[in-house]
Protein backbone atom coordinates (compact mmCIF):
# COMPACT_ATOMS: atom_id res chain seq x y z
CA UNK A 1 0.00 0.00 0.00
CA UNK A 2 2.71 2.28 0.86
CA UNK A 3 4.80 1.35 -2.55
CA UNK A 4 1.22 2.27 -4.23
CA UNK A 5 0.50 6.09 -2.68
CA UNK A 6 4.44 6.56 -3.03
CA UNK A 7 4.39 5.72 -7.04
CA UNK A 8 1.13 7.73 -7.28
CA UNK A 9 2.91 10.65 -5.68
CA UNK A 10 5.77 10.39 -7.38
CA UNK A 11 3.69 10.29 -10.95
CA UNK A 12 1.62 13.37 -9.53
CA UNK A 13 4.90 15.33 -8.73
CA UNK A 14 6.51 15.17 -12.06
CA UNK A 15 3.39 15.74 -14.09
CA UNK A 16 4.64 19.17 -13.78
CA UNK A 17 7.76 18.68 -15.83
CA UNK A 18 8.26 19.95 -18.91
CA UNK A 19 4.97 21.57 -19.03
CA UNK A 20 4.20 25.47 -19.30
CA UNK A 21 1.22 26.95 -17.79
CA UNK A 22 -0.66 26.52 -14.97
CA UNK A 23 -0.69 22.88 -13.66
CA UNK A 24 -2.65 21.30 -10.72
CA UNK A 25 -1.32 17.67 -10.21
CA UNK A 26 -4.23 17.08 -8.09
CA UNK A 27 -7.46 19.43 -9.05
CA UNK A 28 -6.96 21.64 -12.28
CA UNK A 29 -9.79 23.73 -13.25
CA UNK A 30 -9.04 27.02 -14.97
CA UNK A 31 -9.31 29.33 -17.85
CA UNK A 32 -6.35 30.65 -19.48
CA UNK A 33 -5.79 32.59 -22.29
CA UNK A 34 -4.38 30.68 -25.88
CA UNK A 35 -4.37 33.66 -28.47
CA UNK A 36 -5.59 37.28 -28.80
CA UNK A 37 -5.32 39.50 -32.84
CA UNK A 38 -5.97 42.53 -33.46
CA UNK A 39 -9.49 41.74 -34.94
CA UNK A 40 -12.63 42.80 -32.98
CA UNK A 41 -14.66 40.96 -30.76
CA UNK A 42 -17.40 39.53 -32.88
CA UNK A 43 -20.84 38.34 -32.00
CA UNK A 44 -19.81 34.43 -32.40
CA UNK A 45 -18.81 32.13 -30.10
CA UNK A 46 -17.59 28.30 -31.11
CA UNK A 47 -16.37 25.80 -28.70
CA UNK A 48 -14.36 22.02 -28.87
CA UNK A 49 -13.14 19.70 -26.66
CA UNK A 50 -11.58 17.23 -25.95
CA UNK A 51 -10.90 13.91 -23.41
CA UNK A 52 -8.38 11.90 -21.59
CA UNK A 53 -9.19 9.14 -19.57
CA UNK A 54 -6.58 7.36 -17.24
CA UNK A 55 -3.60 9.01 -19.04
CA UNK A 56 -4.47 6.00 -21.23
CA UNK A 57 -6.64 7.07 -24.17
CA UNK A 58 -7.42 10.42 -25.46
CA UNK A 59 -9.76 11.25 -27.77
CA UNK A 60 -11.39 14.88 -29.86
CA UNK A 61 -11.04 17.13 -31.60
CA UNK A 62 -9.96 20.54 -29.68
CA UNK A 63 -8.76 22.77 -32.48
CA UNK A 64 -9.15 26.67 -33.00
CA UNK A 65 -10.26 25.30 -36.60
CA UNK A 66 -12.88 22.91 -35.01
CA UNK A 67 -14.25 25.57 -32.81
CA UNK A 68 -14.18 27.92 -35.18
CA UNK A 69 -16.28 26.31 -37.97
CA UNK A 70 -18.58 25.13 -35.53
CA UNK A 71 -19.81 28.85 -35.20
CA UNK A 72 -19.27 29.79 -38.36
CA UNK A 73 -16.37 32.23 -37.39
CA UNK A 74 -13.77 33.28 -40.41
CA UNK A 75 -11.92 35.90 -38.23
CA UNK A 76 -11.10 35.19 -34.75
CA UNK A 77 -10.40 37.56 -31.95
CA UNK A 78 -9.50 35.44 -29.34
CA UNK A 79 -9.16 32.14 -27.80
CA UNK A 80 -9.36 30.52 -24.34
CA UNK A 81 -8.90 27.57 -23.22
CA UNK A 82 -10.35 25.85 -19.99
CA UNK A 83 -8.56 22.56 -18.11
CA UNK A 84 -10.21 20.65 -15.95
CA UNK A 85 -8.36 17.86 -14.33
CA UNK A 86 -8.95 15.32 -11.78
CA UNK A 87 -5.77 13.51 -10.38
CA UNK A 88 -4.46 13.63 -14.42
CA UNK A 89 -7.05 10.53 -14.37
CA UNK A 90 -9.41 11.94 -16.00
CA UNK A 91 -8.44 15.73 -18.48
CA UNK A 92 -11.34 17.26 -20.36
CA UNK A 93 -9.78 20.37 -22.38
CA UNK A 94 -12.37 23.09 -24.23
CA UNK A 95 -10.89 25.84 -26.77
CA UNK A 96 -13.60 28.93 -26.89
CA UNK A 97 -13.05 30.98 -29.78
CA UNK A 98 -14.82 33.99 -30.20
CA UNK A 99 -14.61 36.21 -33.55
CA UNK A 100 -16.96 36.86 -36.40
CA UNK B 1 -7.48 0.27 3.96
CA UNK B 2 -7.11 -0.58 0.63
CA UNK B 3 -10.50 -0.89 -0.49
CA UNK B 4 -11.19 2.23 1.77
CA UNK B 5 -8.27 4.37 -0.28
CA UNK B 6 -9.95 2.84 -3.60
CA UNK B 7 -13.47 3.34 -3.34
CA UNK B 8 -12.64 6.90 -2.16
CA UNK B 9 -10.74 7.94 -5.06
CA UNK B 10 -13.79 6.47 -7.20
CA UNK B 11 -16.40 8.49 -5.19
CA UNK B 12 -14.01 11.78 -5.31
CA UNK B 13 -13.77 10.94 -9.23
CA UNK B 14 -17.50 10.32 -9.78
CA UNK B 15 -18.50 13.51 -7.78
CA UNK B 16 -15.85 15.92 -9.39
CA UNK B 17 -16.36 14.64 -13.03
CA UNK B 18 -19.76 14.14 -13.05
CA UNK B 19 -21.07 17.23 -11.05
CA UNK B 20 -22.23 19.96 -12.69
CA UNK B 21 -21.66 23.57 -11.98
CA UNK B 22 -23.85 26.16 -13.53
CA UNK B 23 -21.13 28.41 -14.35
CA UNK B 24 -19.18 25.89 -16.31
CA UNK B 25 -21.97 25.75 -18.45
CA UNK B 26 -22.16 28.95 -20.04
CA UNK B 27 -19.43 32.26 -20.88
CA UNK B 28 -20.22 35.97 -20.71
CA UNK B 29 -18.29 38.29 -22.29
CA UNK B 30 -18.87 41.93 -22.51
CA UNK B 31 -18.54 43.41 -25.98
CA UNK B 32 -19.32 47.21 -27.29
CA UNK B 33 -22.56 45.82 -28.28
CA UNK B 34 -23.70 44.47 -24.92
CA UNK B 35 -22.91 41.46 -22.75
CA UNK B 36 -22.49 38.03 -25.00
CA UNK B 37 -23.89 34.76 -23.55
CA UNK B 38 -22.66 31.58 -24.66
CA UNK B 39 -24.61 28.30 -23.42
CA UNK B 40 -22.82 25.72 -23.72
CA UNK B 41 -23.63 22.39 -25.99
CA UNK B 42 -26.21 20.16 -24.75
CA UNK B 43 -27.26 17.17 -26.88
CA UNK B 44 -31.13 15.99 -27.66
CA UNK B 45 -31.75 12.39 -28.91
CA UNK B 46 -33.87 11.76 -31.95
CA UNK B 47 -37.74 10.09 -30.57
CA UNK B 48 -36.32 7.01 -32.32
CA UNK B 49 -32.43 7.45 -30.49
CA UNK B 50 -31.03 6.98 -34.24
CA UNK B 51 -29.48 10.37 -34.00
CA UNK B 52 -27.84 13.07 -31.71
CA UNK B 53 -28.67 16.58 -32.09
CA UNK B 54 -25.94 19.05 -30.45
CA UNK B 55 -26.58 22.48 -30.21
CA UNK B 56 -25.76 25.71 -28.24
CA UNK B 57 -27.09 29.36 -28.47
CA UNK B 58 -25.80 32.20 -28.71
CA UNK B 59 -26.97 35.40 -27.29
CA UNK B 60 -26.17 39.02 -27.39
CA UNK B 61 -28.30 40.79 -24.53
CA UNK B 62 -28.67 44.29 -26.89
CA UNK B 63 -30.90 42.42 -29.49
CA UNK B 64 -33.92 40.09 -29.04
CA UNK B 65 -32.81 37.35 -31.27
CA UNK B 66 -31.40 33.92 -30.20
CA UNK B 67 -28.87 32.17 -32.48
CA UNK B 68 -29.49 28.29 -31.66
CA UNK B 69 -26.68 26.52 -33.71
CA UNK B 70 -27.29 22.63 -34.57
CA UNK B 71 -25.28 19.61 -35.77
CA UNK B 72 -27.98 17.79 -37.74
CA UNK B 73 -27.05 14.27 -38.48
CA UNK B 74 -29.05 12.43 -41.09
CA UNK B 75 -27.94 9.13 -43.39
CA UNK B 76 -27.90 11.42 -46.59
CA UNK B 77 -26.61 14.65 -47.71
CA UNK B 78 -29.61 16.89 -47.78
CA UNK B 79 -30.63 20.27 -46.97
CA UNK B 80 -32.14 21.66 -43.47
CA UNK B 81 -35.73 23.92 -44.88
CA UNK B 82 -36.70 25.16 -41.07
CA UNK B 83 -36.63 23.90 -37.75
CA UNK B 84 -39.63 24.23 -34.70
CA UNK B 85 -39.04 24.70 -31.50
CA UNK B 86 -41.83 22.68 -29.83
CA UNK B 87 -43.16 23.02 -26.31
CA UNK B 88 -46.00 21.73 -24.13
CA UNK B 89 -49.04 24.25 -25.47
CA UNK B 90 -46.89 26.50 -28.23
CA UNK B 91 -44.47 26.29 -31.01
CA UNK B 92 -42.14 28.28 -33.00
CA UNK B 93 -40.61 28.34 -36.00
CA UNK B 94 -37.68 29.44 -37.61
CA UNK B 95 -38.29 29.52 -41.65
CA UNK B 96 -35.11 30.50 -42.29
CA UNK B 97 -32.35 28.27 -41.73
CA UNK B 98 -28.03 28.90 -42.30
CA UNK B 99 -25.99 26.37 -43.48
CA UNK B 100 -22.56 26.82 -41.72
CA UNK B 101 -20.91 23.55 -42.92
CA UNK B 102 -21.93 19.76 -44.44
CA UNK B 103 -19.45 16.95 -43.87
CA UNK B 104 -19.26 13.13 -43.56
CA UNK B 105 -18.77 12.22 -40.32
CA UNK B 106 -17.94 8.14 -40.21
CA UNK B 107 -21.59 6.54 -41.93
CA UNK B 108 -23.42 9.66 -41.87
CA UNK B 109 -23.65 13.51 -42.90
CA UNK B 110 -23.86 16.04 -40.31
CA UNK B 111 -25.10 20.04 -41.40
CA UNK B 112 -24.20 22.17 -39.28
CA UNK B 113 -26.51 25.05 -39.22
CA UNK B 114 -27.66 28.00 -37.60
CA UNK B 115 -31.29 29.41 -36.75
CA UNK B 116 -32.45 32.24 -35.17
CA UNK B 117 -35.08 32.28 -32.48
CA UNK B 118 -37.00 35.37 -30.35
CA UNK B 119 -35.41 35.15 -27.45
CA UNK B 120 -38.46 35.07 -25.17
CA UNK B 121 -39.52 31.41 -27.79
CA UNK B 122 -35.96 30.37 -26.21
CA UNK B 123 -35.90 31.35 -22.74
CA UNK B 124 -39.69 29.68 -22.54
CA UNK B 125 -38.61 26.53 -24.21
CA UNK B 126 -35.54 25.88 -22.01
CA UNK B 127 -36.64 26.84 -18.53
CA UNK B 128 -40.00 25.02 -18.67
CA UNK B 129 -40.27 21.61 -16.73
CA UNK B 130 -40.50 19.46 -19.16
CA UNK B 131 -38.19 19.00 -22.34
CA UNK B 132 -39.09 21.10 -25.12
CA UNK B 133 -38.56 19.43 -28.64
CA UNK B 134 -36.84 20.15 -31.32
CA UNK B 135 -38.10 19.60 -34.86
CA UNK B 136 -36.34 19.93 -37.79
CA UNK B 137 -37.41 19.50 -41.47
CA UNK B 138 -35.47 18.69 -44.52
CA UNK B 139 -35.63 17.63 -47.95
CA UNK B 140 -35.33 14.16 -47.03
CA UNK B 141 -37.81 13.85 -43.79
CA UNK B 142 -38.43 15.05 -41.14
CA UNK B 143 -36.91 14.79 -37.52
CA UNK B 144 -38.02 14.59 -33.78
CA UNK B 145 -35.81 15.35 -30.86
CA UNK B 146 -35.64 15.88 -27.44
CA UNK B 147 -34.09 14.72 -24.03
CA UNK B 148 -34.81 12.15 -21.83
CA UNK B 149 -37.04 13.77 -19.10
CA UNK B 150 -34.58 12.69 -15.73
CA UNK B 151 -31.72 14.18 -17.90
CA UNK B 152 -33.66 17.28 -18.43
CA UNK B 153 -34.96 17.70 -14.43
CA UNK B 154 -30.92 17.85 -13.88
CA UNK B 155 -30.26 20.41 -16.79
CA UNK B 156 -33.48 22.62 -16.32
CA UNK B 157 -32.57 24.11 -12.97
CA UNK B 158 -28.79 25.32 -14.36
CA UNK B 159 -30.85 27.07 -17.56
CA UNK B 160 -33.22 28.40 -15.43
CA UNK B 161 -30.35 30.25 -13.60
CA UNK B 162 -28.41 31.00 -16.96
CA UNK B 163 -31.91 32.93 -17.94
CA UNK B 164 -32.12 34.70 -15.28
CA UNK B 165 -28.79 35.92 -15.05
CA UNK B 166 -29.50 37.01 -18.85
CA UNK B 167 -32.72 38.87 -17.88
CA UNK B 168 -30.72 40.71 -15.04
CA UNK B 169 -28.24 41.71 -17.25
CA UNK B 170 -30.66 43.09 -19.72
CA UNK B 171 -31.75 45.65 -16.72
CA UNK B 172 -28.47 47.21 -16.02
Amino acid sequence: MKKIIFSVACALALTSCGTVGLVGAVYMNTTEPTAVTSNTLGTKVGQAKALSVLGVAAVGDAGIEKAAKQAGIKKVSHVDKKTFSVLGLFTKVTYTVYGE
Amino acid sequence: MKKIFFTLLIVCLHISVFAEKTEDMYVMRLTTQGQLFFISENIFTSTDRKFELPFDITYLNSTDSVSIKMTVPHHTLTHVDSVALVLEDEAYMCPVVYSIYKEKDKKQWIHRTDCTFRYEAVKKSMIQPTAPQIVVYTEAGTQYYTMPQAQWQKLQPHLVEIFMLIDASKRL
